[in-house]
């Protein structure tokens, strides 16, 4: 069994719960996204990578406090693992490997 | 604007409801809550970011963008409403479908092609017993046709004299009346410089509207033909006449006279029995007439009966008949009697039979067969069901059995079964929709109907066949559910076998099982011996001799009359290519109708020969009038006598008659040349002439007919159509020279003919669609029986695994054991086609009663379509049964 690879998107994911550090639920990881990186999501989107990535272990979940806003629903508030982080550690380590073999010859510089 | 901006927050911040019903059902339990807050936020904040109608839109989108198989309820069964039970019932099924996939294939196919057949030849049966179901109120809508008696023999004409409908719109108040009149001669209409030449033109009296109600597009309702100028297009010849430019008030010349477009009504549907592009006023036309004509039975008379009772109506019509001029003088000669027989519009298409229709019609007994074939497939393919669940509850017996033993009652178990036969009904109902949605326009192309045309007829004719079949399918999942549910629940379980409750034993061969199988087989015997008559038929019509030669005939209508040196110089223009043998004018063609006309035998009268049935002592013959070339050009025998001489019959000189040798017989004359006859039709003075030849009997009509008596003169009175006979039709250089020598004589007329065989193979319509659609049941319903028989010898074959082992061990041979397991399908295969003997009968002679000439059902044909469906059987049960014959005994008798 090969360690599991992060998709991209799944990458950004996990930085901004991250980054948003108890503050991530649904729309606000969305707004997050959408201000750092100027990209737009979609809640369906979004919320499949969030299933597939605490069902892998890398992010846990709870439910926060009803509030009249979301017409009393509760917001669900997730948080990353030690396996998450592990992963993410990993991918960074992957990308720094490879930006370190990159020789500047490589991008044509004269 | 600000007051604009600030929505009321109760009002605006509510989300589509239905929206987020669609959601909540479908989500996951376990995300429902916390999704649902997110898309409620997002809404706000959109809301007020950019108004309510683009959050709404892009909550839409957020809605769809969730429907993903990771979001979504694990279980589809969850989606149903049903109890914990039946979910369990449902599931089981589903993994039963999943688990013996060829088996749910064999069925769901078999079910989809007796669906999608009987919806297709439904619509099909449907269309055309909709014929004129598109004139409002059709019901009261009659055809008066003129059924004459003569000497005990009766005829019945669909056209009839002039003077009816005057009377009757005098005499009986708040019925309409009309009269449409064909014009023999297809007209030329000038537009400019155009020239157009519309194939269907009508006359017809301006209180048409009235009684056919037809729909009026452009011009006003009342009154559209009451000037002896004006003239009704419909929509698509108004199109083709003055493109874009509106057509009200336009105007167009046809035969040397102005017309000014008065209206614009609606084409026609293709399911009504009159076909009509162009309608000019009768009154136009009925000045021109003589006296002679308004006698003749020329006008096709329609009444509206505006609730009166037709019957009453027709009886005082009948009792009036002989004070309305025109049918007085007939009426006191002894022998003959005339009645007005009132047909419903609707029923022309199929039952019309009289003589002169209007235009070609369809067949009662072709839609009925069918239709009843379309059934009957349908019923085949729920027996096959039937056979095929019986056969495969093998398999099911032990779970049925522990079922049982946990506490299931019958019903219950009844029940599962039957879910199991729903969910199939429902997939079939399903793929047959979308493939008879999917076959209708190639089905409409090929046999030239419009049915269910628009999506909404179609859906609506789906939903309901699908209701139909749907029932019938359930019905037949009653037998295999309690069947099944009368398993013995102990004996099973131990033997790893099928085992019922013995309450059905000592049956005899002659079980549930082989009865339906015998049905289904005696179906495909009664296609494939359908097929086998029409296509006898139909090679028949095409092989028989028709006595004249339509090989290399072509026919165009002669728009304008030619004098004698104009027709000459024609032919010989003509005649300077090789490839043309000889041409003719004519006043109709082989093919299409030979009219009546009246003659006078003088000497034949005196002897009594001949009994005139017209005050001056003519008698009605059918006529073909052409030049001295008519006989040469259709290829006729001159049995006795000689051709006409090359020329034309002039005022002073004798007239010269050909007959065939059916009229030679009616007159009862063995040697009629030199006899004398006067043509009386409409001339002033009575032509006289001798006749001069004999020829043979030729069918100038259809093989529904019988060949009557038929005279034959030259005359240039009457030209209609120009045929040219070619060495061979292939000869396009031929028919090029006949259009530069057709453009030299007749100026910017349009050139168009159509090849005389063609002609004769449109009196086959209704039959060579018959037949096609036949070929087509036939194969699928082959194909359910095939379907249907593998199913059932794997069932019986499986039965008897014990005993062929036992047999075999005991040293039976191979070919002992072959007979054994054959001798049953045999027997059924023989059986069948016995009891299907008397139905095909039936209906084949009924259907070859069209025809006056018909082939035999005779013993050859039984015979094959009894080898046929041997064939048929034994391909179909011999993979099971030589597997069972050849199999190894050891494997056959064990059982774990």
């Amino acid at each position: 069994m090969g360690k599991y690879q992060l998709g991209e998107f799944e990458e950004v994911v996990m930085l901004t719960v991250a980054i948003l550090h108890g503050e991530a639920y649904g729309i606000a990881i969305i707004e997050e996204i959408e201000k750092r990186l100027n990209r737009g999501v979609s809640i369906g989107s979004l919320q499949t990578v969030l299933r597939r990535l605490e069902d892998k272990g890398y992010l846990v979940s709870q439910f926060g406090e009803a509030t009249s806003v979301r017409g009393g629903k509760r917001k669900r508030y997730f948080t990353v693992t030690q396996s998450g982080r592990q992963v993410l550690e990993n991918t960074k380590e992957q990308r720094m490997g490879l930006w370190n073999a990159i020789t500047d010859v490589s991008f044509g510089k004269a | 604007m600000c007051h604009l901006e600030k929505p009321d927050m109760n009002q605006d911040r509510q989300p589509p409801q239905l929206l987020l019903r669609f959601f909540r059902w479908f989500c996951h339990p376990d995300y429902v809550e916390d999704i649902e807050g997110d898309l409620l936020e997002r809404l706000n904040a959109r809301v007020e970011a950019k108004g309510k109608r683009r959050a709404n839109w892009f909550f839409f989108l957020e809605v769809f963008r969730l429907f993903r198989t990771q979001l979504i309820r694990s279980n589809p069964l969850e989606f149903l409403p049903l109890s914990k039970a039946y979910q369990s019932m449902m599931l089981a099924t589903i993994r039963r479908m999943k688990r013996e996939k060829g088996y749910a294939l064999i069925n769901t196919l078999g079910l989809t092609l007796g669906f999608t057949v009987v919806s297709l030849t439904q619509l099909y049966t449907a269309f055309e017993r909709s014929y004129d179901s598109y004139i409002p109120n059709n019901h009261e809508v009659y055809r008066l046709e003129e059924k004459w008696t003569r000497n005990g023999e009766t005829e019945q004409w669909a056209a009839i004299k002039a003077y009816l409908s005057p009377a009757m719109n005098r005499d009986y108040a708040g019925v309409r009346s009309t009269r449409l009149f064909k014009p023999y001669r297809k007209g030329m209409f000038r537009v400019g410089e155009k020239i157009f030449a519309p194939d269907h033109i009508l006359y017809a009296d301006s209180t048409f509207l009235e009684v056919f109600q037809w729909e009026v597009l452009v011009g006003s309702e009342t009154g559209l033909l009451s000037e002896a100028t004006s003239i009704v297009l419909t929509k698509s010849i108004a199109e083709r006449f003055f493109g874009d430019e509106d057509p009200l008030g336009q105007v167009l010349e046809y035969r040397n006279r102005t017309f000014r477009v008065s209206g614009v009504i609606k084409d026609l549907p293709k399911n009504a029995h009159m076909k009509c592009e162009v309608l000019l006023p009768l009154s136009f036309n009925i000045r021109r007439w003589s006296e002679r004509n308004l006698n003749d039975n020329n006008l096709y008379t329609y009444i509206r009966t505006g609730g009166v009772a037709m019957e009453d109506l027709s009886n005082q019509i009948n009792k009036q008949l002989k004070h309305i001029e025109g049918y007085q003088h007939d009426l006191k000669s002894a022998g003959i009697s005339c009645e007005i027989i009132p047909v419903p519009t609707a029923d022309i298409h199929l039952e019309g039979k009289s003589e002169k229709q209007l235009a070609e019609n369809g067949d009662q007994i072709a839609v009925d067969v069918i239709q009843s074939i379309g059934w009957f497939i349908l019923i085949m393919s729920a027996f096959n069901y039937i056979n095929l669940a019986t056969s495969r509850q093998f398999n099911r017996s032990q779970e049925v059995a522990v079922r049982k033993v946990l506490g299931s009652d019958q019903l219950l178990i009844a029940l599962q079964s039957f879910m199991e036969t729903f969910l199939f009904c429902l997939l079939a109902t399903g793929l047959s929709s979308l493939l008879t949605f999917l076959t209708v326009p190639y089905f409409n192309h090929f046999f030239d109907l419009t049915i269910a045309n628009d999506l909404t007829g179609l859906l609506e004719n789906v939903r309901q066949i699908s209701i139909i079949a749907l029932s019938i399918a359930l019905i037949s999942g009653i037998y295999p559910a309690f069947k099944l549910a009368t398993i013995h629940p102990l004996r099973s379980l131990k033997l790893n076998a099928f085992y019922f409750t013995p309450t059905n034993k000592g049956k005899g061969w002659f079980s549930m099982r082989n009865m339906l199988t015998c049905i289904q087989l005696m179906v495909s015997a009664f296609t494939i011996l359908c097929i086998l008559i029409i296509s006898k038929q139909l090679n028949f019509i095409e092989n028989k001799d028709l006595g004249i030669d339509t090989n290399g005939l072509i026919v165009t209508p002669v728009h304008r009359s030619l004098d004698t040196e104009e027709l000459e110089l024609f032919k010989s223009k003509l005649y300077e290519n090789s490839q043309i043998n000889s041409a003719s004018t004519s006043h109709t063609f082989p093919g299409r109708r030979f009219p009546f006309l009246t003659f006078k035998f003088p000497n034949l009268n005196r002897s009594g020969l001949v009994q005139p049935t017209e005050q001056d002592g003519s008698i009605w013959m059918r006529t073909l009038i052409g030049d001295h070339d008519v006989i040469n050009t259709f290829g006729l025998d001159v049995v006795k006598g000689r051709d006409f001489t090359k020329r034309y019959a002039s005022g002073d000189d004798p007239m010269e008659f050909i007959i065939n040798e059916a009229a030679a017989e009616f007159l009862g004359l063995s040697d009629p040349v030199g006899e004398t006859v006067v043509f009386t039709y409409d001339v002033e003075v009575p032509l006289e002439g001798k006749v001069i030849g004999v020829v043979e009997d030729f069918n100038y009509a259809s093989l529904h007919n019988q060949i009557e008596p038929v005279i034959i003169f030259p005359s240039d009175r009457y030209q209609m159509y120009l045929s040219i006979s070619f060495n061979s039709i292939q000869s396009n250089r031929a028919i090029r020279h006949t259009e530069e020598v057709w453009r030299e004589q007749m100026g910017n007329v349009p050139f168009r003919y159509s090849i005389l065989d063609d002609e004769f193979k449109s009196h086959y319509r209704s039959e060579s669609h018959l037949k096609t659609l036949l070929s087509w049941l036939t194969i699928i319903s082959i194909l359910i029986a095939v379907v249907g028989l593998i199913g059932m010898s794997f069932y019986s074959m499986e039965k008897r695994k014990y005993e062929v082992g036992i047999r075999k061990v005991l040293g039976a041979s191979v070919n002992s054991i072959l007979r054994l397991n054959l001798k049953e399908y045999i027997r059924l295969a023989l059986i069948s086609n016995v009891l299907i003997i008397p139905v095909v009968v039936f209906f084949g002679r009924s259907w070859l009663d069209n025809f006056a000439y018909s082939v035999d059902l005779d013993l050859p044909l039984f015979v094959s379509g009894f080898v046929i469906s041997f064939f048929v059987v034994l391909a179909s049960v011999s993979f099971n049964v030589l597997k069972s014959t050849f199999a190894n005994p050891t494997e056959m008798i064990d059982h774990r």
